[in-house]
Order: structure tokens, then C-alpha cells, then sequence
């Protein structure tokens, strides 16, 4: 597995892009005294620039820089206006070529790359992982309860259904009149918490309820058949549209919309591997075993299906991963829902449309786009073979 | 088959609901007024809210039926009323809304809204001095107490010094009446029960939805037109370009499949496999940026397509013509469009056609005497090809995506450019109806697959019985 080292390749680079690309020098020796810059954002600095003042105007002795000596947002003042990386460069000496050119504004290519790539990990990693979640659950659940197989007593049933409901009405809706008034302001977290914890209560008074006689006798809920007609729905949802409606739409653009977004729509593809092959293994003899041995339905879904089960979710992740990088760059080359100030391949890519003697600016980020895609994409296919 | 054909319909409409319930509340969500925007399009941007322009404004409010309630029941809290009234002031609007989700009194401080309504009917019927409006004006904006209760003490002394106004002096102590009334209501306990109530069929999604059943959809923001008429006009180029590449994908696909299952396990097939992966994975804008700074600028010697859009057409060219200049213009798109699903649909049909070389027939073909040929093109691809011709409805949902990418950078006047184009224009009416579009169409292509393939593959009819 070769392409594995590929993959932790790239979240090296995501991990320790700072090291690699920064204006700041890591180690800077002024007047007998050493710092370490490159530190100062997680530290309190001791060395401060004044106004206009670069690195190298202090009165060093010796300095070391990292490797890219530019962060994604340096602007090169004798840089400006598309350099090619094989054409005259106004620079000090070979230490800061800019290997991948610069944008017009005299911002390192090579550097944007390398901010880039945490955008694009983290967007994939985080919306996938989200998808996973989601996916998985229902899958499982459709898979192993089947449409028979979920029986709940008449009380917890009904009791479940009226506190979702209510806690949902409370939790985002009527709190702002009734409980924890927070000047107009939501607050997600605590919207959320009142949600589980009203919903807790009701399911706690369903099992209150399920003593009565009536209220104790088991319906059927035909969870196989919901669960596929949900993945169905959300199927038929034309991902990249309604992402650039829904992004257009908010006020504040932030990437936590993008991953959260991508992850609730993502995920159909998952719940439907991990339904298949919880349809295949739940019917295999060990399950039967774990039955007789009286483990509860949750340990038997989950660790003793799951790990059996994981080669085909691993391979819709991979997958799916390589989509959301894909949906990530498209976004952010459209300039759509994406922080103004973050660089990334999309946006570096967009900017070759300005101005067409740039073909670095095409090349590179979309070379590194294809390159994350076509990884994942083996990835995937080699887990599946 | 027909009344397969109805269960399958019925099933894709709660998801059409479910859709459209989306669209419109993105459509509520959306910044901006929409009567505002209506009119500052007819009056080409002079248009102004001042006072003089209320009335305009109103009258167009309840023309684009924006002053209904916005869906068939509405739901607030049991304990007290939710200012639900739509005042026809912005300012107190606004206000009312604010006042009462920070003192929780919906109720008192809809009243304290009303009578200041009533405070500027009166004036304006009156056409009192301008200081007094001025006063008004600012009590109509705040909602600190401190700010108020100065207001209110200027309006008041202006009252003392100017007691002839009939009636005015009543407004006024209204007005300070229900004010410190919301401080002496007692906040109601019982807003954590819901209550709902029936708004009737007048409402704004109704008038939506069904002005988007008929072809409607409400007007764009950017010109006034009808929505409908603007994505018919749009369909018909994201079409052309989806029916072409379709067409291109099967035709290229299905030999690039079969080579590759018989072949199997071949450097041919490997190469196959590994360049169908990569072709796969380049993303479309990557390659369309590619394709224009490359192939359509003399900046590198190679200028053979023409740059942007579907091409000019003159009325009285003739057909040749017209074909040639938009094939011209039309090459570069339809490549960037085809060559990943080519890639996607060769891979699927490669594993359909191999698992179909595995089944006993053809070894029994085999075993027949059969050339190697014969068997498989006249034994194993009728029978490899169901799955792949009933796949399109998958690659329907893809194919749109990928057409908002390719019009975007080649500048067709396509659904995708529409969309992006109402995006950052700001045009929500066409955003939302192109979204439900997308997902109608993505509904219809998952039907019509599943229809071919219960009428192309007779077990699946078996089954029904």
C-alpha cells in the first residue's frame, strides 16, 4: 500500500504547513539574543516588527527560514503582477524564488498551495467523518433491524415521538420567549442540549408509561423501509445546487457550513454499503451465537458487525472524500461561501481565468486538486480489490 | 406497468415536497426586501423609501403577495401572542419584533406597536410640523428603555407646549400607557407549549408552488420577466449539452468496457483501468480552465476554439453554417463535460461485462464451439448492458452539476450560468426554481431508469406478479 504514504503525505503537509510556508524565519538570532517567530502565534511574542518593517531590515546574525519563505497571504511587493516561476524574478537570492510563480498581487503560489491543502483536508475529512456518522447508523439500523425487526413498546413509542416534537419547538424555537433569553443571538450548543435533554425525559417517561397494560404491547416500526425512502429523498437533492443557494444565503460564509452541509447529504451512499453488508452478516452463524449468548442488540451491531462490515464503508469514505475535496475546490473556485481571505486551489485556480499568460496559476493548484482526488479515488479502489 | 408506474410517482412526491418545503424556506431566509428589489428594477434603482413612496411600496407588497402569512399554518408559543400583525411601518415592525422576543411579552408589545401606528396615521393625517415627526420617527426605531422613555418625555412636553390637535393628546398617552404596560405585564409560563394556528390556503408558499406548477414561478429580481420563461429559455442549452454528451458517453464507453472485461487482468486492461481512474478524477473546472488558457488564446500558438458563449447567430445564415459555428464553439464544452462520466459509465460497464463473462452461459457457449467474439457480443452484452443504460438516471443528478461548471467557465446560457449568475446577483426567485428544476429532473431520471429497467428486464416482472 504505497498510496497510503501518499495520503499521510498530505496531512503532513496539511498539519505542518506553517513550518514549511512562513514569512516568519524559525529561528532568528538579533543582538546576541535568539527567538523562534514562527512560534510567536502560539506564544507571546517576544520580537516585534515595527510597521513596514520585514525580517531581514533587523540587525541579525544568523537566521534560518522555513522552507517556503512566504505565508499564503505575503505580499512580494517586487513580485507583483504574475511572475512565472522560469521567468526573471526580482528576488534576493535562490532562497526566495517563487518556485510555483507568483498571483497578481505578488503572493507565493507554492505557499497558497500549501494553505490550501488544509482547507481541502479538513473540508473532506470532517464532512465525510460527519457523513460516516450519519451514514453508518442508519445503515446499520435498516440493516439489522430490517422491517421486522424493531419492536417498541406503544408508550416509549408515542412518548419518543411527542418529546422529539416538543424539544424540537423548545429547543430551537420557544426558548428564545421562555428559557435562557440570550439577546437574539442562537446559541447552537444550548439549543441542542435542551433538545437531547427534553427528549431524554420523554423517553424516560415512555418507559414510566410502558408499565400500563395498554401502553406496554409491541407495534412493529418498519425501520428498513423509512430509512431507504430518507435515502431516497436526500438522494434526489442536487448536492451542488442547493450548496451554492444555501451558501449564498448565509450571512457569514464559514467552512463549518461546508462540511456540515456536504456531511448531511453525503452520507446515502455509506448507509447504503453498510445496509447491504449488515443484510449479508447479521444472517451469518456467529451473530446467532452473540444472540444466544444474550448480548444486546447495540454490542452486536457494532462490534460484532462493524468491524466485518468496514471494507465497503471504507471504500464509499474514500470515495466520498475525493467528492467533497472536488465540491470544496469548485466552491471556493466559484468564490462562493468560502472566508474571502482563506487561499485556496480553487480560488488560485479562478485567478488564472484574469489573466491567461499565467499558466502557473492553472496548472499548479489544479495539478494538486487532481493529484488529492486521484489519490483517494486509488484509494478507494484498491480497498475494494 | 402502469400502475407500477403510478406507485413510483407517488413515491417521489413526499421527496418533491420535501424540496420545494427547502427551496421556500431558503427563499424566506433571503436577505433583502423582495418588494423593495421589485421596485427599485422598475424604477431602474431611483426608487426610495421615503414617505411619499409608503404607499407605493405597500400597494407592491401586497401585490407580489408578500404581506400573506408565509405557509399554511403558522406556530407560536401557548402563553402569549407572537406579534404575528404585519405593521405597515418598517421601523416598527422591526421594532415590535425586537421588543418582544427581549421582554417575552408578544402581547404587550404588539399593542405598543399599535398605538404607535396609530401616533403616525395621526400624524400624517394632520400633516403635523416636522419636528414632531422627527420625534415620532426615532421613538419608532429604538428599543432601548433609556431612549424610549427620553422620546417619550419630549413628546410629551411638545404636546404641553401644542394642545390644539384634536386627539393627538389621547395618541400620545396611549402610546406611554401600553409602553410602561410592558413592564407591568407578568411574563406567561406557558411558552414552552405550542400552539398552531391555520393560516388558510392564501399563503405565500401556496401562491409559489402553485405559480411554479403552472410554469411561473414568481418574478426574477433582475428583469421582471416570469422565472419559468427564463429556465425554459435555459434548458434548452443545458440539454443540448447533456443529450450530446450522454449519447457520446454510451458510444465510447461501451466498446472501452468490453475491451477492458475481455482483456481482463491484461497491461491493456490495467492501463485502461488506471487512465479511466485518473480521467475520472480531474475535476471539470480544472480542465475547462485548462482547456481556455491553452487552447483558446494565441498566448502559446494554439487558438483553435473561440473563447466564450454558444456563438453569434445571424438570422439568415443557413444551417450549415449555424451547425458549423456552433460546433465550433460548442467542442470545448462538450469534451469537458463527456470525459469524466466516459470514464465513470466504461468502469461500470467493464464490471457488468466481467461479471457477465463469469456465468455458466458462456461457458456452455463456450463449450458450443462459439468464436470468442460471437459470444461475447451476441451472449454477454445484451445482458451486460442493462444495468449500464438503466445507470443514466444516476448520472443524471452529476451530469447538471457539471453543467453549472461548464457553462459557468465556457459563458453558455445554461441553467448552471442562470444559477450562478442569480447567485451572485442576488436573485432568489430564479435560485429557488432552478433548485426545485434540478431536483424535479433528478427525480424524473431516477424514474425513468427505474421504469427501463422493469421494462427491459423481464425477472423484475416476475417479481411484481
Amino acid at each position: 500500500m504505497k498510496l497510503v504514504y501518499g495520503l499521510y503525505f498530505l496531512v503532513f503537509i496539511a498539519i505542518a504547513g506553517d513550518f514549511i510556508a512562513n514569512e516568519k524565519p524559525i529561528y532568528i538570532k538579533v543582538e546576541g539574543q535568539s527567538y523562534f517567530p514562527i512560534w510567536s502565534d502560539h506564544q507571546p511574542m517576544k520580537l516585534t516588527l515595527q510597521r513596514g518593517q520585514r525580517w531581514e531590515d533587523l540587525p541579525y546574525t544568523k537566521i534560518i527560514r522555513p522552507l517556503i519563505p512566504y505565508s499564503y497571504h505575503t505580499i512580494d511587493r517586487n513580485n507583483m503582477g504574475y511572475k512565472s516561476p522560469l521567468g526573471p524574478q526580482n528576488v534576493p537570492s535562490l532562497r526566495f524564488w517563487h518556485w510555483m510563480g507568483t498571483d497578481g498581487l505578488g503572493r507565493d503560489i507554492a505557499a497558497g498551495i500549501i494553505s490550501g491543502t488544509r482547507t481541502a483536508l479538513w473540508v473532506g475529512l470532517i464532512a465525510m467523518g460527519i457523513a460516516a456518522l450519519i451514514g453508518v447508523l442508519l445503515g446499520a439500523l435498516a440493516g439489522y433491524y430490517g422491517n421486522d425487526g424493531w419492536r417498541a413498546k406503544r408508550g416509549i413509542t408515542l412518548m419518543a415521538i411527542m418529546g422529539v416534537i416538543l424539544a424540537f419547538f423548545v429547543g430551537f424555537y420557544s426558548r428564545r420567549y421562555w428559557l435562557f433569553y440570550d439577546n437574539n443571538t442562537t446559541n447552537w450548543l444550548m439549543s441542542w442540549a435542551i433538545f437531547i435533554g427534553i427528549s431524554l425525559i420523554f423517553i424516560g417517561l415512555g418507559v414510566l408509561l410502558s408499565r400500563l397494560s395498554f401502553f406496554s404491547k409491541k407495534i412493529t416500526i418498519p425501520l428498513d423501509t423509512l430509512i431507504l425512502r430518507l435515502i431516497e429523498i436526500v438522494n434526489s437533492i442536487p448536492t451542488l445546487l442547493l450548496l451554492l443557494a444555501l451558501l449564498a444565503i448565509i450571512q457569514q460564509p464559514s467552512l463549518l457550513w461546508i462540511m456540515g452541509i456536504i456531511g448531511c447529504l453525503a452520507w446515502t451512499g455509506i448507509a447504503r454499503f453498510t445496509r447491504a453488508e449488515y443484510l449479508r452478516i447479521k444472517n451469518l452463524p456467529y451473530i446467532d451465537a452473540a444472540r444466544n449468548l444474550g448480548f444486546s442488540d447495540f454490542r452486536i451491531m457494532f462490534k460484532h458487525i462493524l468491524p466485518n462490515a468496514s471494507t465497503p464503508i471504507l471504500v464509499s469514505l474514500s470515495f466520498g472524500i475525493a467528492g467533497a475535496v472536488l465540491l470544496e475546490a469548485f466552491l471556493s473556485f466559484l468564490g462562493v461561501g468560502i472566508p474571502p481571505e482563506k487561499v485556496t486551489w480553487g480560488s488560485m485556480l479562478n485567478s488564472a481565468r484574469n489573466y491567461f499568460p499565467a499558466w502557473w496559476l492553472a496548472l499548479f493548484p489544479g495539478g494538486m486538486i487532481f493529484c488529492t482526488v486521484f489519490l483517494f479515488n486509488l484509494l478507494g479502489e484498491r480497498i475494494k480489490s | 406497468m402502469f400502475r407500477l408506474t403510478l406507485k413510483r410517482i407517488l413515491q417521489f412526491l413526499p421527496g418533491l415536497f420535501i424540496i420545494s418545503i427547502l427551496a421556500f424556506i431558503l427563499n424566506s431566509w433571503a436577505p433583502g426586501d423582495g418588494a423593495e428589489i421589485y421596485l427599485n428594477t422598475i424604477s431602474k434603482g431611483n426608487f426610495r423609501t421615503e414617505t411619499d413612496s409608503e404607499e407605493v411600496y405597500y400597494e407592491t407588497r401586497s401585490f407580489l403577495g408578500l404581506d400573506r402569512p408565509l405557509f399554511y399554518f403558522s406556530l407560536y408559543t401557548w402563553g402569549d401572542l407572537h406579534p404575528n400583525t404585519f405593521f405597515k411601518d418598517r421601523d416598527i415592525q422591526k421594532t415590535a419584533e425586537i421588543l418582544s422576543s427581549k421582554y417575552r411579552k408578544p402581547k404587550a408589545v404588539t399593542q405598543y406597536a399599535v398605538s404607535l401606528m396609530e401616533l403616525k396615521n395621526i400624524i400624517q393625517e394632520y400633516q403635523l410640523p416636522g419636528e414632531l415627526y422627527r420625534i415620532s420617527r426615532m421613538l419608532f426605531q429604538q428599543h432601548q428603555e433609556d431612549p424610549i422613555n427620553a422620546n417619550l418625555e419630549l413628546l410629551n412636553q411638545w404636546i404641553n407646549n401644542n394642545p390644539e390637535v384634536p386627539g393627538l393628546q389621547q395618541k400620545v398617552a396611549d402610546v406611554n400607557d401600553s409602553f410602561h404596560r410592558i413592564n407591568k405585564t407578568p411574563v406567561s409560563n406557558w411558552h414552552f407549549l405550542p400552539s398552531i394556528t391555520w393560516n388558510g390556503w392564501e399563503n405565500q408558499y401556496h401562491l409559489w408552488i402553485t405559480s411554479w406548477i403552472r410554469g411561473s414561478g414568481g418574478n426574477s429580481f433582475a428583469d421582471l420577466q416570469p422565472v419559468g420563461k427564463k429556465i425554459l429559455k435555459a434548458l434548452k442549452w443545458t440539454l443540448v449539452l447533456n443529450i450530446i454528451s450522454i449519447l457520446l458517453t454510451y458510444i465510447l464507453a461501451l466498446p472501452l468496457g468490453v475491451l477492458g472485461a475481455y482483456y481482463r487482468d491484461s497491461k491493456l486492461d490495467k492501463i485502461l483501468t488506471v487512465t479511466l481512474l485518473s480521467w475520472f478524477s480531474i475535476p471539470g473546472f480544472w480542465m475547462a480552465t485548462m482547456a481556455i488558457v491553452f487552447l483558446t488564446t494565441p498566448e502559446y500558438g494554439l487558438d483553435l476554439f473561440p473563447t466564450m458563449g454558444p456563438g453569434y447567430i445571424d438570422s439568415n445564415m443557413n444551417w450549415w453554417t449555424i451547425l458549423k459555428i456552433r460546433m465550433h464553439h460548442l467542442t470545448l464544452p462538450i469534451i469537458c463535460l463527456t470525459y469524466g462520466s466516459l470514464a465513470f459509465t466504461a468502469r461500470q460497464m467493464r464490471q457488468s461485462m466481467v461479471n457477465e463473462l463469469d456465468k455458466t452461459y458462456i461457458k456452455l457457449a463456450k463449450t458450443k464451439g462459439l468464436t470468442e467474439w460471437q459470444i461475447v457480443i451476441r451472449h454477454a452484452l445484451p445482458n451486460a448492458i442493462f444495468p449500464i443504460l438503466t445507470m443514466f438516471g444516476g448520472i443524471l443528478p452529476s451530469l447538471l452539476a457539471g453543467s453549472v461548471v461548464i457553462e459557468y467557465i465556457f459563458n453558455i446560457p445554461g441553467m448552471g450560468k442562470l444559477m450562478v449568475d442569480a447567485i451572485f446577483g442576488r436573485d432568489w426567485p430564479v435560485v429557488n426554481s432552478v433548485l426545485m428544476m434540478a431536483a424535479f429532473l433528478t427525480m424524473l431520471g431516477i424514474l425513468v431508469s427505474d421504469l427501463l429497467y422493469y421494462w427491459v428486464d423481464p425477472r423484475v416482472k416476475i417479481d411484481e406478479k
